[in-house]
């Protein structure tokens, strides 16, 4: 009996499911087979494709937003911040090795300037670590950069007291600060800054913006062509409802494009008027504090061979009136306060190549005290003035680097909602284009 | 007729002669409360016209009119009228720039630190740096400031040292070295001290073996007990006008006005600027035939401690409607040979790099050897400038600083 009843209850749910197929197939034969059902149909494809070119524009968007405020808030920041902690930390060491030649006495000056640079340095470290986002690779090398800091710190601290209580070794320790720095640590900023320009790259990049113009024109494509079939089935030119939505889609799209194109080229004028004077700038500053680490390892071990021909290479590497970094800085610029920027960079390097020419003659005729006398007087300060020079740069840059993404932001401000509500309305508008001349019909 | 730098007229006040009368009782900072600017966008407005607001005698008057039209400044005006940082901000600084109205000034000459806290409250137009080619020539000293990396909102105008001035016929050379010295010398008279907060405790600081350019709350207050402790033994006069007493120790010139003669209690040593002890020697110099004296009856000196270094600088008030003149002034005084001009008659230290080498071309060749005016590298290494403690407690150090020092 219980297996009976089983069975029965079997079939009653296939006659049950037979049964509701036969009324969808029916319903379905309904919708299709009467002008009224067909027009529905329609409607429904018609406010799909509207509302799909709508999910997908959205979609887009929040993707070109969420890569503009990456930008803005990581990428751009943590780019800078990572030349800045360079900068510091150069003037760190310069300040580090001028206490250090100075003598057993060291320099209570340059030592202040040293603890100030590398609490500066340590601080944008913790900065763009905070502004980093989700990237292992970086992280970790930051991490490296965070130990490289604390073991540079404790280097010349060890160097200083060694100095101060004439333990020899002072020297070596000295040396191996400034190995640090110019090795581990720049290998660490390059990196860094080599990701953050490929993911600078790439949230520049189109992404999905095409694809997204594609679904819009098929979604205009499909409001036309029910206008079209409207028209020709009901002899009417226009449907009023149907020809909105058609506007409000193509607006949509319109400002879809415009805001795209216009943050485009606020992130291309962020990339060539700031981040290119910003690249240019850390690789001077990188040069000058390879040039400055030289200079102080030849004083301190007390060789001149083959010193004099590097230096000169980074001295047409830096003023080459055909490659030169400096020129091609002041070539990019593109205003009257970046060019001034530019030309006092140059001034200040020539001053600091200026006393670099008189620490290697010193050394070349074997006056070692008056090299070291220029190292620790006239060269640190001018480096010092090369340094500030190239934050300066960094900062004017970096001002229209963060105002040009800013502009690329507002550019998008209103583009999500636009977006959405314009997908909604353009659908609501195609039905009722529908609805009419359904109601017509009926 | 072109005035020798070495003697220089009739000039008697000091860089700051009248300010001790005026300096305002209270350092009111009204407008600490104040938005920060922030950004960093400025309009270079007009080049025709100029308001400059500086210390009394910073500049030759006979340079004046020649300064207004190197820097093609037709409208150049130029007053002497900045007479304390305390008074100014009080008077002109906070109650304009606080409620965001222009001071109607574009260019004024505070002290460091007072131009600090005028940047720390976004009172302060960046300067026009595509205008001023010669900040290249700006002392690499001034670029690595904390509150202004690389000189970008303030072109130092002069700098100074704080020292001891004393007169040698009473007090022995050999003697006068420290400041512990001076605070416990048994010479005659009592001890000149200027009323400026940062110096004087940054002198007293340095007795304790304490660092000026790093204070902290706990030193700075130390160093006032102990300033408290020597104004309350009644051995102090607080003066800014401390190379008049000094010189008045020599006596008067017949013709020299009553109202210029110094009447308080004659001082045979002081806390004291190093441009009016410079100033004063010549003046002593210029006055044998009427005194008998010469340069070498006041001595300066760097004490053993170390000393007290400053400076005055050039800064554009927001809203200020010619940056592009203020640019173009900058620009001229930062030329070599034009600072070289200011240096000869306000023998103050110049923030100008060149300087010294254009006064080796000229008369005042001098002055180019004078480590008062171009102190060596061993004599920066003993200079200290003050550091910045938090506003609220610098406020409350000034509170009973006033107290002792009558401001």
């Amino acid at each position: 009996m219980a297996s009976m009843s089983f069975a029965s209850v079997t079939d009653n749910s296939a006659l049950h499911d037979g049964t509701l197929r036969g009324e969808a197939l029916r319903d379905g034969r309904r919708l299709l087979g009467s002008r009224p059902g067909r027009l529905r149909l329609a409607a429904i494809v018609v406010a799909i494709a509207v509302l799909g070119a709508g999910v997908f524009g959205f979609i887009a968007a929040s993707e070109v937003i969420s890569k503009t405020n990456d930008i803005e808030e990581s990428t751009g920041p943590v780019l800078i911040g990572t030349q800045e902690m360079f900068a510091s930390l150069a003037e760190a060491d310069a300040a580090a090795t001028a206490v250090h030649l100075s003598g057993v006495e060291g320099d209570r000056e340059q030592r202040a300037l040293y603890e100030r640079a590398l609490a500066r340095s340590s601080a944008s470290l913790e900065r763009v670590a905070r502004q980093l986002g989700d990237d292992p690779e970086s992280h970790a090398r930051l991490e490296n950069l965070s130990q490289s800091l604390t073991r540079y710190a404790g280097l010349v601290e060890s160097s200083r007291v060694m100095n101060e209580q004439s333990i020899p070794g002072a020297d070596e320790e000295l040396r191996r600060s400034i190995e640090l720095v110019r090795g581990s640590i720049s290998d660490d900023v390059a990196a860094v800054t080599a990701r953050m320009q490929d993911r600078l790259d790439e949230e520049i990049g189109v992404g999905t913006f095409y694809p997204a113009m594609g679904v819009y024109v098929l979604a205009v494509l499909v409001v036309l062509g029910a206008m079209v079939y409207l028209a020709l089935r009901f002899r009417r030119i226009l449907n009023p409802p149907l020809f909105l939505a058609a506007i409000v889609t193509i607006g949509v799209a319109g400002w879809f494009g415009y805001s795209y194109f216009a943050q485009q080229a606020s992130l291309q004028n962020a990339r060539d008027g700031g981040y290119e004077s910003i690249r240019l700038t850390s690789e001077i500053q990188s040069l000058a504090f390879r040039y400055k680490a030289d200079e102080s390892l030849s004083l301190i071990e007390g060789r001149t061979d083959g010193f004099d021909a590097q230096q000169e290479q980074r001295r047409l590497r830096m003023v080459d009136s055909g490659s030169g970094l400096i020129p091609q800085l002041q070539s990019q610029a593109d205003s009257p306060r970046e060019q001034a920027v530019a030309d006092l960079l140059g001034v200040r390097w020539q001053r600091y190549a200026l006393s670099g020419t008189e620490i290697s003659e010193a050394l070349a005729l074997g006056q070692t005290e008056t090299a070291v006398a220029v190292a620790s007087g006239k060269a640190t300060s001018a480096f010092n003035g090369l340094n500030t020079q190239v934050e300066s740069v960094l900062s004017d840059n970096q001002a229209q680097f963060l105002e040009e993404v800013d502009d690329a932001r507002q550019s998008l401000d209103w583009l999500r909602w636009v977006v959405v509500i314009g997908a909604v309305l353009a659908a609501l508008l195609a039905w009722s284009g529908f609805a009419l001349r359904i109601r017509e019909y009926q | 007729m072109e005035q020798n730098p070495m003697n220089p007229s009739s000039r008697r006040l000091s860089r700051r002669a009248f300010l001790g009368g005026s300096a305002a009782a209270a350092f009111a900072l009204s407008g600490c409360g104040v938005t920060r600017s922030g950004g960093r966008e400025y309009e270079l407005g007009s080049s025709q016209s100029l308001r400059v607001m500086n210390w009394e005698e910073y500049i030759d008057p006979e340079l004046i009119p020649g300064l207004g039209a190197s820097a093609n400044i037709p409208n150049f005006e130029y007053s002497e009228t900045y007479t304390g940082n305390a008074e100014i901000w009080d008077s002109v600084i906070a109650p304009n720039l606080a409620n965001g109205n222009p001071t109607g000034w574009d260019i004024m000459m505070p002290t460091y630190w007072q131009a600090a806290r005028m940047i720390e409250n976004g009172w302060v137009e960046p300067l026009p740096i595509e205008l001023i080619p010669n900040h290249a020539n700006l002392d690499t000293t001034y670029m690595t400031l904390d509150w202004d990396r690389g000189a970008r909102m303030q072109m130092p105008w002069q700098s100074g040292m704080t020292g001891i001035a004393f007169n040698t016929r009473v007090v022995d050379p050999g003697d006068m070295t420290s400041i512990d010295r001076l605070f416990a010398g048994d010479f005659p008279g009592p001890i000149g001290m200027i009323p400026e907060m940062r110096e004087a405790l940054g002198f007293v600081m340095l007795t304790q073996g304490e660092d000026p350019s790093r204070p902290t709350v706990e030193t700075a207050t130390a160093a006032l007990v102990r300033l408290e402790n020597l104004h309350a033994s009644g051995r102090l006069i607080w003066t800014y006008d401390f190379a008049a007493a000094l010189k008045a120790d020599f006596g008067t010139r017949p013709d020299e006005p009553e109202e210029d003669r110094y009447t308080g209690e004659p001082i045979f040593a002081s806390m004291a600027w190093s441009g009016d002890t410079v100033l004063l020697q010549d003046e002593l110099q210029t006055d044998s035939g009427a005194l008998g004296t010469t340069a070498g009856d006041i001595n300066f000196v760097i004490p053993d401690e170390g000393a007290i270094q400053w400076f005055d600088t050039m800064v554009i008030p927001k809203g200020s409607p010619n940056i592009a003149a203020a640019g173009n002034f900058m620009n001229a005084v930062y030329d070599p040979q034009m600072a070289a001009d200011i240096t000869e008659w306000v023998l103050y230290i110049s923030p100008v790099v060149g300087v010294r080498d254009e006064l080796l071309t000229r008369d005042s060749a001098v002055l180019a050897t004078n480590p008062l005016l171009f102190p060596d590298d061993a004599t920066r290494r003993r200079l200290f400038t003050w550091g910045q403690l938090p506003t609220a407690d610098e406020l409350a150090l000034e509170e009973r600083f006033n107290a002792i020092a009558g401001q």
